[in-house]
């Protein structure tokens, strides 16, 4: 196996997305935790999309046994294109604070995630059948998310 | 609104996977498409993870264009490890090459390996012949 090539991952940035939450629910039944987070408002901008987060079209359903250890997210709402079309979302990934090696008794935030997109024929076709990855943060002044995603090549 | 900042995202590359395949079985139904591609066995190398594709274990069952596979591995060290893969598997796009990118999702015991239990990776796929398998090379999402 030592002539195997391992082919690069190539990242091309499309768009950033910036959300504001009002409800955080959450809670531990038979079968585990079960998160409810909403987007109240978003908005898209980026060279490859710009439009909006459709307010309470979905939300963050994520899964977790502890919350203080992190959680799966799993999110389904809708977006809106500037020029008028639908695009549904399914992102799944982590989200968990561990120690961060470099600063002694700090942590770090691991917040990252692979969203499925399906959208209409047309100028957005591609995301119906594109690799998407995509990181968050929570940033303030004022109070905000940040999810920034990036298309595989 | 604030400028934007936009984050790098780095990665670098874990292990790669070759999973054999034991044929399709493809139909058209009144909703969506159903493909079956079963995993007959497989090999775990890179220097994040060694391991094999339990045999018989699982199988693709990708509908309307995107892969939905699931199956079991084991680690070198024994420990059993599911995964589910999801993504797209394209050989006809606009630029002519092939498109086949993926992301695995994994759960493990606790243990040295429940880092795949809470890291995104990205694969890229590759598809040979005689006798028919894919290999993935997986990288961490850091």
């Amino acid at each position: 196996m030592a002539e195997l090539q391992i082919p690069g991952l190539e990242l091309e940035y499309a768009f950033a997305v910036t959300m504001n939450f009002a409800e955080r629910i959450d809670f531990v039944g038979p079968r585990g935790g079960k998160g409810y987070v909403p987007p109240a408002t978003g908005i898209v901008e980026g060279p490859l999309l710009n439009g909006r987060v459709v307010p309470y079209s979905g939300a963050d359903y994520a899964i977790f046994k502890n919350l203080s250890e992190g959680i799966k997210v799993n999110t389904h709402y809708m977006l809106e294109s500037d020029d008028g079309h639908w695009i549904y979302i399914n992102n799944k990934g982590y989200l968990h604070r561990s120690a961060d090696p470099e600063n002694p008794g700090q942590t770090k935030l691991y917040f990252r995630f692979t969203p499925f997109f399906e959208a209409p024929y047309g100028p957005y076709e591609w995301m119906s059948r594109s690799m998407i990855v995509g990181t968050g943060e929570r940033l303030t002044n004022p109070d905000r998310s940040q999810f920034t995603y990036y298309r595989v090549l | 609104m604030a400028q934007l900042e936009i984050p790098v995202i780095n990665h670098e590359y874990a292990f790669s996977v070759r999973i054999e395949s034991g044929g399709h079985i493809q139909f058209q139904g009144p909703m969506r498409s159903r493909t079956f591609e079963p995993a007959t066995g497989g090999e775990i190398w890179g220097p994040k993870l060694q391991g094999r594709v339990v045999p018989q274990s699982g199988a693709d069952f990708a509908s309307n264009e995107q892969m939905d596979a699931h199956m079991m591995m084991q680690a070198s060290d024994g420990t059993w490890i599911y995964m589910n893969l999801m993504g797209y598997e394209h050989n006809v796009t606009e630029d002519g090459r092939p498109y086949f990118r993926v992301a695995p999702y994994f759960d493990t015991p606790s243990g040295p390996h429940e880092w795949l239990a809470k890291t995104v990776f990205i694969g890229i796929g590759e598809r040979h012949h005689n006798p028919d398998h894919t290999i993935i090379h997986f990288h961490e999402i850091l």
